[in-house]
């Protein structure tokens, strides 16, 4: 299994990402990508201006890793990638790519539905919303840990 | 020991803390309670909300300090 990981430092290019993706394969009958953005309103409908998403040095981009190479190696996947942002991200901007190929649909999509339900629940990060009227800390959600407990039964 | 934060507390307490230790806060449960008696607008954090780690490994709250330089105090992670 192909396996990349990236901590982007600042903004990525999703078509890129999956251009770069799709080059690296060779006779997949299946490609699934996942791209999430940074929404310009909060869970209130107040408007954000941006997130911050801080990270651990060295436990972050493990954490990524480790991810991956569960996704990849319980699907049987051949190929896995996830691209996660850190820093300062403006509403609208990309924050996390995943993509996975295999050789059916089946194994892709749910490769990188686990991927994402790890990535909220697992990713170490800590993520910040800054509104107009303040910033908050985002912790996971009821539906986040039900999301990634699914994968445990 | 140098004492490191992330996320809301790194944001509440500042990144890193050098903090002498007294013979009696010898395991990280002993810590987090000279932590939260320090920063007690925290308390919740630090004594229940946040996992310990220590050389990047998570740590229970019975792991002794003896020979520890850094221990380090993660809130609940949301990536994605």
């Amino acid at each position: 299994m192909r396996r990349e990981v990236r901590l982007a430092t600042s903004a990525f290019d999703a078509a890129a990402e999956y251009r770069q993706f799709l080059s690296s394969l060779a006779g997949d009958g299946a490609v699934v990508t996942f791209l999430g953005t940074a929404r310009p309103t909060g869970s209130g409908g107040e408007d954000v201006t941006g997130l911050f998403l801080d990270h651990h040095p060295r436990m972050t981009e493990a954490s990524l890793r480790e991810i991956a190479e569960d996704a990849g190696g319980r699907f049987g996947v051949s190929a896995i990638s996830i691209v996660h942002r850190c820093g300062e991200i403006a509403a609208g901007e990309a924050i996390v790519f995943v993509a996975a190929a295999a050789i059916h649909r089946r194994a892709a999509f749910e490769a990188a539905e686990y991927a994402m339900d790890r990535l909220k629940t697992d990713a170490v990060f800590w993520k910040r919303e800054d509104a107009v009227d303040g910033s908050r800390w985002i912790e996971p959600t009821l539906a986040d840990e039900a999301d990634r407990a699914r994968w445990s039964k | 020991m140098k004492v490191r934060f992330y996320g809301r507390l790194g944001e509440t307490l500042g990144e890193e803390v050098d903090v002498d230790l007294p013979g009696s806060v010898d395991t990280i449960v002993a810590l987090r309670a000279m932590l939260a008696g320090m920063f007690p607008h925290a308390s919740a954090d630090l004594c229940g909300r946040s996992r310990a780690c220590i050389a990047d490994a998570f740590v229970l709250d019975d792991h002794k300090l003896t020979g520890v330089g850094a221990v380090e105090f993660l809130p609940p992670l949301s990536g994605g």
